[in-house]
């Protein structure tokens, strides 16, 4: 639910929004006409997708391509980017500050990133990293529903990366609100 | 202070583990929840500052969809001690009083067994049993008993089991032990005394073993109440408790002060609850004492 921003339908806001008017908007849109058809906030889509239940979902494209591919029906599921706009989440390698083994930290990033492991990494993850061996398009074809793990260019500039901001606490109450409407 | 320092000193010294751990592990973190709660969020890369005390986050915490998850989640945590209780007797008495003593063991064993799998662990095992595609949906099924998938995963429903399953043994154990004490030579006394099973169970067994059901009510909905991993792996949308919402204040929103004013909340609620089930109970003593009391003068 990182992406509650992008409920907005088609009216043009920011899912960053930090606009007292426009979040009050988006609270409009997802407590009172989303929230009410909505079963569950699940924490893995993949296991909610093997566990049966669900027609709809929002999830991320790694999770949804590793809950079909262990689907025992994969052709019940079909994966769609999101219209006009949606989350573009990023994940880092960070070693904190003042780490007693830097060393290390940046041997296990080499090694994870090293073409071997970053193939399989990626195979499992089901989203690209920042590997030197990604950058050869041909790359893409080995995998499972490559289309999910390496979506066109234009997709990903309608995409909006999200931001930490003043709208934070506002969003969280949003999803708070959205979470006590539910219950389809 | 003289006196203070020879008393932590001397006896108290030997004790030093019991308020270690309750200073260390219990009052210095409430204390500092309750500091919290006073406090404010200053910008986004800051969970809480105290520097100007307040009871603002208290105010602000109580909005419509806090009150409606907090009803939603007594609901569950009452429903879910009386359940527990409900269950626990006959099981109890059976265990304390029917099965023969060298196979108490094994059974309390088997009650305990659960208890050393991780609690979340045990939680998701519930997923798959309850799951519209696992195995109990297909049995029923088949046998004819449903007509099309569970549909209890991710409900309220799916928490209530789910709740039951984990704080059970925390009711059986209290209940036992009350039941195994409450002697036998009472019960022997009453059968002789012309009372019958029921008779015997109501004004010999059950309130001998009351010790047993506060203790256990106690240890059931007090945890209950505050649970957040049951009802995040079972719970989907309308199963939601208040342990989740004051989660995502601390991890989501990332504001301490006011998860730190919700947690204060809950704390101060749970024992107003049991607070009152407490003089309701007392109360009720009091009657049936009053209306059951045996004249010996007139003899």
């Amino acid at each position: 639910m990182g992406s509650l921003g992008n409920r907005p339908r088609g009216d043009g806001y920011n899912l960053n929004s930090t606009k007292t008017s426009e979040l009050d908007a988006a609270e409009k849109i997802v407590v009172d006409e989303l929230a009410p058809h909505v079963k569950a906030y699940v924490g893995s889509a993949s296991t909610a997708m093997a566990q049966g239940g669900f027609t709809l979902m929002q999830a991320y494209n790694g999770d949804a391509r590793q809950g079909i591919m262990e689907s025992d029906d994969p052709d019940r599921w079909k994966f769609v980017f999101a219209k006009p706009s949606a989350n573009l989440w990023m994940d880092n390698w960070a070693i904190a500050t003042g780490a007693p083994h830097p060393d290390a930290a940046h041997a296990f990033i080499n090694w994870i990133i090293a073409p071997d492991q970053a193939l399989k990494e990626v195979d499992y993850i089901g989203y690209p990293t920042g590997s030197k061996s990604l950058t050869d398009k041909k790359v893409e074809d080995e995998f499972d529903y490559p289309e999910l793990i390496f979506p066109a260019q234009e997709i990903l500039d309608r995409l909006t990366a999200s931001e930490l901001n003043s709208g934070q606490q506002r969003r969280v109450d949003i999803l708070t609100a959205a979470q006590a409407r539910s219950g389809a | 202070m003289r006196r203070f320092a020879a008393k932590i000193l001397g006896p108290g010294a030997l004790a030093f583990p019991t308020w270690a751990y309750a200073v260390f592990f219990f009052v210095v973190p409430v204390a500092l929840v309750l500091f919290y709660s006073f406090g404010y969020k200053p910008d986004e890369f800051t969970t809480v500052a105290t520097d100007r005390l307040s009871l603002e986050r208290y105010a602000e915490s109580m909005t419509g969809s806090f009150l409606a998850t907090f009803a939603a989640t007594l609901r569950i945590s009452v429903l879910g001690t009386i359940l527990c209780l409900l269950i626990s007797v006959p099981f109890a008495y059976w265990l304390a009083v029917k099965v023969p003593a060298n196979r108490r063991g094994v059974l309390l064993a088997i009650v305990m067994v659960p208890f050393w799998t991780n609690f979340l662990v045990r939680t998701l095992g519930w997923q798959i049993i309850l799951s519209p595609d696992g195995f109990l949906s297909d049995g029923l099924q088949q046998l004819g008993l449903l007509s099309g998938p569970l549909n209890i995963l991710y409900t309220r429903a799916a928490v209530q089991i789910g709740v039951v399953y984990n704080y059970l043994p925390l009711m059986i154990l209290p209940l036992f032990v009350a039941m195994d004490s409450a002697g036998q030579a009472l019960r022997e006394a009453s059968y002789d005394l012309g009372a019958g099973r029921l008779s015997t169970f109501f004004r010999i067994t059950m309130p001998l073993a009351m010790p047993g059901v506060a203790s256990g009510c106690l240890l059931v909905f007090i945890p209950l109440t505050g649970d957040y991993v049951t009802a995040t792996v079972l719970g989907g949308a309308n199963g939601s408790m208040i342990g989740q919402i004051i989660a995502n204040q601390f991890n989501t929103a990332q504001n301490w002060a006011l998860g730190a004013a919700m947690a204060v909340v809950l704390i101060l609620v749970t024992l107003a609850v049991v607070a009152v089930a407490a003089a309701v109970l007392w109360l009720g003593r009091l009657i049936t004492a009053r209306l059951t009391r045996v004249q010996l003068e007139g003899i």
